[in-house]
């Protein structure tokens, strides 16, 4: 399209306007130089049009090389990084600063407007030439005029950056409306389409808002806020989830005028949601914005089409520990064909529902600062999220991608709350009930702990405020301490199904009896959330507490026998194939550590060298002879099965050979044995970790999908990088292929937190030991660099390994081991310092 | 409505067995019975004209010979076949039928029309999934959630009305339809095929045929139209070597 803009802001007579192809999208970003014949009041008056426009979000950076009006020098940059001002002077070297500085606040060069600038200086930019003052001013008025229109913003379409779902697959319906999930602060919104569809399942679910009791809790379903009634529906469309921004975009294709929606959960504004939806006039009735989960996509009520149509609606959805407030405000424009509809809404959980005027409030503030400030905040607020933690692996873009998704679903998972229930599928799916299992607290919690040490602190949190039901369930079994339960949700109380029906037969489950080890998980989660951030547990009452008391459990649980040594029967490890086994030696390793740990932190005396002792005691199944550990007591007895004896792997092989037949083999679900090497590396016998891998890793069949990250991870730190790449790859496409068959309801947040540990600890080699970073990278050679960035120690670190180099910057003084170097401290350098861009 | 046509293949037993299960799925189905000859070229003809693709051809298949007459009919039209085996026994009424399904489109596609307009007449589903070498799923966290979210994802997936029963086995899915059909007291099989004999294919069809003691509704999986349309002007009727 082409327009000839006429106006002139200096109110004399302006020379006639230089016809100019408008920009038919949103810029994010104007970078303008100023026309060499250009008076002062000329510029006043262009400063006064750029600053309006950028109080829609946009950023602004003039470039000159003369004087300018007080009002252009005037520096003024928001805190919020949302419509900043720049000056710059002319030249590349210039904008590309100015290019560096907005990538730090989530504009791609390809979201530019660039008005006499050479191309070369910012290639992906549109370019506009403007040599009038009078043209220029319709340049920038047109983008205002644009905005009144409120098109849906375009995407910077990254390779590196964007999920594309372009094929309407049956089959992957479900599948994308688990990837497509936005979050923040706690609240998720699924991918489902606007409107509504056989076979959809949209949810909205929030942080530790369960329904319903025992086994059957489950995640509450809260008001829907993204349903409308389109007629007729797109019947092909293209969905793209800018990871670098968080925000979902959808574009109807194959028609002349297509629907068009986006939508993101604010970073900025925790609870808060928001979307735009364009299309022709009289295609979308928007209805109420707020709808009933069990009635989502009725579309039985419907907002009259009128313009300036303005509707709020506020609900109330009681769960287990208060109840969930929703407030939605929807504004629906129709004008020259096209209606536009906006509509913003807050969710918060309260523990009781005395007014929702704080909701309402939420979502009337966020809808008054409008959708394209709320995008520009946004963009600014994940850009920062990946400034903390990112990676690159130039190589590999592949692998890189999927890297970069299980961050923002880590990162997405990020909440500034009193406490995080992480459940199996995180917030992204109703699977599992949304029941916390161990994955939270070995899995994933290590994972947030170099990306977000507080909300790991909030992980942590959750299982604090259920130590008393975890004291209770110990009282009940006739011992002291506090025993965790397998699966937990609302209250602490196990919560795990004790039967399920299978060949028509009811088969115990004994998960929730048996798999004690979740107990000390619980207690090394919070030990290395100490370790990793430079905690002190000492200094923590909450959570030296836990270690104590997960420590009392312990001592209580072994038996000793009349050789003195100590045992804990009828447990199972995380090798679930084995369900009933004596002396497991994750079991045993993982209570050994914890007596350990919890005469560290004991007042007395007494207490702290019984347990001492207790720990040492335990039999852990390590053979010195073969210097590798057995599983449990028994185990190589067992026929000696391998996967390769059984077809593929990843497979489940307790479904295709049945319980019977995996129980009596030495086939592994998961790493067990192994499990150890990754949890405790430090108190493991030397060499058993080459030992163990050589044992079990042909043993594993993988079934579970918490199993290949670890495995590959600890293949990494034994020096077989290429063989941990092999294997973490199926893990890295876990729930893009849906190569677990289940993403459907909800991702594998385990899985997710697994990949992120294995390429921080496992390929960078990152640890963190008595209060030093130690670093050595085990890199494949599909990966001849790796850049990472994570926080440790209370330090923002960035990694650089390359050609057998090691570079590591962090933002404070912090004592760095790089391979077996003698330890050094190093100086502080400060990440955020303008125009550093790492992703070159 | 749709036909239920009988051709008449097989000795008495065979047709008088044939006859029964035919008048059972026209009750179920509210539609009438007529009996066809085999080297009657109306049969063709009739199976062949699209009007027809929701009429049911029944008849008897005496052995597994790819070559019988019975198979050569079941790989040419595209109207389902309701096989009745030699050993089956025709159950006195269709109270419930068993829908085995291997989890994709074209499978749902095509059985699911004909379960529903059956459960439109009283009759119960039983869907079953078999889980083999080839399609055990990679993982399997925790037997009970992922046991329910696999059966919840595999009813939307292949559009089963909430009140069909799943069953999910693992092993060898000719044995394991047979066997869920008896424990589950079922009075037929609605089998989707692939509708080819050619380099051993439909082998575990085949197999559920040559042993079923119930008689087997064969659906083909949904061809495009242009290949039906092709076995429709190559298939002479009289290169059909029926009533052999």
């Amino acid at each position: 399209m082409t327009t000839a803009f006429a106006a002139s802001s200096s109110g004399r007579a302006a020379p006639p306007a230089e016809p100019q192809p408008a920009p038919t999208e949103l810029a994010a970003a104007v970078i303008v130089r100023f026309p060499d014949v250009m008076s002062m009041a000329e510029q006043a008056a262009l400063v006064a049009d750029l600053d309006a426009l950028r109080q829609y979000g946009v950023h602004i950076a003039v470039v000159a090389d003369r004087r300018l009006p007080a009002s252009a020098r005037r520096s003024r940059t928001t805190r919020d990084g949302v419509g900043g001002w720049h000056l710059g002077e002319p030249g590349a070297a210039s904008v590309q600063r100015l290019v560096r500085r907005w990538w730090q606040v989530g504009v791609g060069e390809s979201l530019v407007l660039a008005i006499n600038i050479e191309p070369a200086e910012i290639a992906q930019a549109t370019h506009v030439r403007a040599t009038t003052a009078a043209a220029l001013a319709a340049i920038v008025r047109g983008q205002q005029l644009l905005r009144e229109t409120r098109p849906v913003p375009p995407v910077e379409l990254s390779p590196g950056w964007t999920i594309v779902e372009e094929a309407d697959d049956r089959l992957r319906q479900r599948v994308f409306e688990s990837l497509f999930t936005v979050q923040s602060g706690g609240v998720a919104t699924r991918g489902t389409r606007e409107e509504d569809r056989e076979g959809s399942r949209p949810a909205v679910l929030v942080n530790a808002a369960w329904t319903g009791e025992g086994a059957d809790e489950e995640l509450l379903a809260c008001p829907l806020w993204t349903r409308l009634d389109v007629q007729p529906p797109p019947a092909a469309d293209r969905r793209v989830l800018d990871l670098r921004t968080g925000v979902l975009l959808r574009t109807e294709t194959g028609v002349r005028a297509p629907l068009r929606s986006m939508r993101f959960a604010s970073v900025q504004r925790p609870g808060v949601v928001t979307m735009r939806v364009e299309a022709a006039t009289g295609r979308v009735r928007p209805g109420p914005p707020l709808r009933p989960a069990a009635t989502a996509g009725s579309g039985t009520a419907a907002a009259p089409d009128t313009e300036d149509d303005i509707r709020t609606a506020t609900a109330v959805v009681d769960h287990r520990g208060g109840a969930v407030q929703a407030s939605a405000v929807q504004q629906l424009t129709v004008a020259d064909g096209r209606q536009v509809v906006e509509r913003t809404a807050a969710y918060q959980s309260v523990a009781s529902a005395t007014t929702t005027a704080g909701v309402e409030r939420m979502a009337r503030a966020s809808a008054r600062v409008g959708f394209d400030r709320l995008l520009s905040e946004q963009r600014s607020a994940w850009a920062a999220r990946w400034r903390i933690t990112d990676v690159a692996v130039p190589d590999d873009p592949d692998a890189e991608l999927a890297i970069r998704f299980a961050l923002f679903q880590l990162w997405s998972h990020v909440a500034d709350l009193p406490e995080l229930a992480v459940g199996a599928r995180g917030l992204t799916g109703q699977g599992y009930r949304g029941h916390v299992f161990w994955d939270a607290d070995v899995h994933v919690l290590p994972a947030l702990t170099t990306i977000h040490p507080a909300a790991a602190r909030a992980m942590l949190a959750y299982r604090v405020r259920r130590l008393d039901e975890a004291r209770r369930c110990a009282r009940a079994l006739g011992r002291e301490g506090a025993r965790f339960p397998w699966e937990s949700a609302w209250s602490g109380a196990d919560v795990t199904p004790s039967a399920v029906s299978c060949a028509g037969l009811e088969t115990p489950v004994r998960t929730g009896i048996r798999e004690e080890h979740i107990t000390a998980d619980v207690a090394w989660a919070a030990w290395h959330w100490a370790q990793w951030t430079g905690s002190s547990l000492a200094d923590d009452p909450a959570l030296r507490r836990v270690v104590i008391e997960t420590a009392r459990y312990w001592a209580g649980r072994c038996r000793t026998d009349a050789s003195g040594r100590a045992h804990i029967d009828h447990v199972m490890g995380p090798d679930e194939y084995h369900d009933d086994v004596d002396d497991n030696a994750f079991t045993n390793g993982m209570a050994r550590w914890n007596l350990e740990a919890g005469a560290a932190l004991v007042p007395q005396a007494d207490t702290a060298r019984q347990w001492r002792a207790l720990a040492a005691s335990l039999v852990d199944g390590h053979d010195p002879v073969t210097g590798r550990h057995e599983q449990f007591r028994g185990y190589d007895r067992l026929r000696d099965l391998r996967a390769a004896d059984i077809g593929r792997a990843p497979v489940a092989a307790d479904l295709l050979l049945g319980r019977d037949v995996v129980a009596r083999s030495q086939l592994v679900k998961q790493p067990d044995v192994l499990m150890l090497h990754h949890l405790l590396p430090d108190t493991q016998p030397a060499g058993s970790l080459t030992a163990d891998l050589d044992h079990y890793v042909p043993r594993t069949t993988h079934g579970s999908s918490l199993s290949m990250p670890v495995v590959a991870c600890l293949l990494a730190r034994a020096g077989r990088p290429d063989d941990a790449l092999q294997l973490l790859r199926p893990a890295l496409r876990i729930d893009l292929d849906d190569a677990s068959g289940a993403t459907a309801s909800g991702l594998h947040l385990a899985t997710i937190g697994g990949v992120w540990q294995a390429v921080v600890r496992g390929f960078a080699g990152v640890r963190v030991r008595d209060g030093m970073l130690v670093v050595d990278p085990s890199l494949p050679q599909a990966w001849p660099t790796l850049r990472v960035g994570f926080r440790a120690l209370g330090a923002h670190v960035r990694l650089l390994v390359e050609g057998g180099s090691v570079q590591v910057r962090t933002d404070r003084p912090l004592t760095v081991q790089i391979g077996s170097a003698e330890p050094q401290p190093i100086e502080g350098h400060v990440l955020d310092d303008a125009g550093e861009r790492d992703d070159a | 409505m749709p036909d239920v046509v009988t051709v008449a293949l097989g000795g008495d037993r065979e047709q008088r067995a044939v006859a029964r299960a035919a008048g059972l799925l026209a009750t179920a189905y509210g539609a009438e019975v007529t009996a066809a000859r085999p080297a009657d070229d109306r049969l063709l003809r009739w199976a062949l004209d699209p009007a027809n693709r929701d009429g049911v051809m029944a008849l008897a298949v005496p052995d597994d010979d790819s070559r019988s007459a019975a198979w050569q009919l079941a790989t040419a039209v595209p109207t389902p076949l309701l096989l009745v085996p030699s050993q089956a026994v025709v159950p006195p009424r269709l109270r419930r039928v068993l829908l085995p399904l291997d989890g994709t489109v074209e499978a749902s596609d095509a059985v699911a029309p004909i379960g529903a307009r059956l459960q439109g007449h009283g009759v119960g589903l039983v869907v079953l999934h078999v889980f083999d070498a080839d399609t055990v799923p990679a993982h399997w966290d925790q037997s009970v959630h992922a046991a329910r979210d696999f059966a919840e994802e595999f009813r939307l997936r292949s559009r089963l009305d909430a009140d069909a029963r799943l069953e999910i086995r693992s092993g060898v899915a000719s044995a394991d339809v047979l066997a869920v059909a008896r424990e589950a007291g079922c009075d037929l099989v609605v089998l989707a095929w692939c509708q080819s004999l050619d380099d051993g294919r439909a082998a575990t069809t085949r197999a559920i045929v040559s042993a079923s003691h119930l008689p087997v509704l064969l659906v083909a999986r949904r061809r495009a139209t242009a290949d039906v349309e092709a076995v429709a002007q190559v298939d002479d009727p009289s290169r059909l070597v029926l009533g052999r």
